[in-house]
């Protein structure tokens, strides 16, 4: 007896349950003559893919809203004459950015720092991380838990070191 | 919600007082901070530069609200954080290079409680330098973490 094999989901289609129902409908309304068997694991372990899918694709939009926003920032934003984030630093975020999405680890939230640049801060219970990406070219990163000693280091804006430091995060988050 | 005066307390006036170099390690510190700089419960390490020094009010000679006080209402809307003096990290070395962190009280004529924490190499007190940026961040990750809210943002 065959079993309806799961479906592979757009992220633009709703609910990936109904996908699994609809197929079946479709499959015996052309006369199927075999007997299908409805797997509602498949659909379970979807819907929960979909919707972690659809959750990071809204949490990375308003990410890129948060960005946008900060860009609009004056001097002396926040009352100490801190600079607005620069072409440069906004440039870096955008490729940290694309590093997130490409690995499916959403921040927090992003913030302007007070010493000109924006950072992608990563808070999980009472651990924190942050990526921040200054005006001056260079991108820091940080992390700690409760009030441990914090581990600071510097990023190359390449490919792979921002790929090390997103898994570095990640592990450092999740764990 | 906190109603702040725009009035200048008497105690915010310097007049013919010195500094006063004495800080005890409880006495607290504070500054000024916008909603966006909490992230989930913690206060973000990238809310704090040290590229200047970093200008607090000591609590001293002051009352949290007195760092909002403004007679043409600027800070409106913003918060007041504190910290404590013997949050201040001591020293910092990083790949050899060492850097002492302290307050320094720094009267204004009209903002007595006025105080910076300076940067400065071990061999020159009188003179804040610029730490590297990594020794910055490590710094601003330790400040933050001992950060409490003493006046909530509205902004």
């Amino acid at each position: 007896m065959p079993v309806l094999e799961a479906p592979a989901i757009a992220l633009t289609d709703f609910n990936a349950q109904d996908m699994v129902v609809d197929k079946y409908s479709r499959a015996n309304s052309f006369g199927d003559s075999q007997r299908w068997l409805y797997a509602p694991e498949f659909a379970d372990i979807h819907k929960e893919k979909y919707k972690r899918e659809l959750f990071l694709r809204s949490k990375f939009q308003l990410i890129r809203d948060q960005l946008g926003e900060v860009t609009t920032l004056r001097q002396n934003w926040d009352s100490y004459n801190a600079e607005p984030p620069n072409r440069q630093a906004q440039n870096l975020a955008e490729q940290v950015l694309t590093s997130l999405e490409t690995n499916s680890i959403a921040p927090s939230r992003l913030v302007p720092s007070a010493e000109g640049g924006v950072a992608f801060c990563f808070v999980e219970s009472n651990r924190y991380a942050d990526i921040e990406c200054l005006n001056t070219g260079e991108i820091l990163a940080v992390i700690y838990e409760g009030n441990n000693d914090p581990t600071v280091w510097q990023v190359a804006a390449q490919n792979q070191a921002l790929q090390e430091t997103v898994e570095r995060i990640r592990g450092h988050i999740a764990a | 919600v906190v109603t702040l005066p725009r009035e200048r307390p008497d105690r915010l006036y310097q007049r013919d007082r010195m500094p006063d170099p004495v800080f005890t390690p409880d006495e607290l510190l504070f500054r000024r901070y916008l909603r966006n700089q909490w992230v989930d419960g913690k206060f973000a390490s990238t809310g704090f530069s040290l590229k200047e020094p970093c200008s607090v009010n000591r609590s001293k000679y002051s009352e949290p609200a007195d760092v909002l006080v403004n007679e043409e209402g600027q800070y409106e809307g913003m918060g007041v954080l504190s910290f404590a003096v013997g949050n201040i990290p001591a020293t910092l070395t990083q790949n050899g290079n060492a850097f002492d962190f302290f307050p320094k009280h720094t009267p204004e004529t009209i903002n007595y409680a006025h105080s910076e924490v300076w940067a400065t190499l071990p061999q020159d007190r009188d003179n804040h330098t610029e730490p590297n940026s990594a020794i910055r961040k490590l710094f601003r990750a330790k400040l933050s973490q001992h950060v409490s809210v003493r006046i909530e943002a509205q902004l």
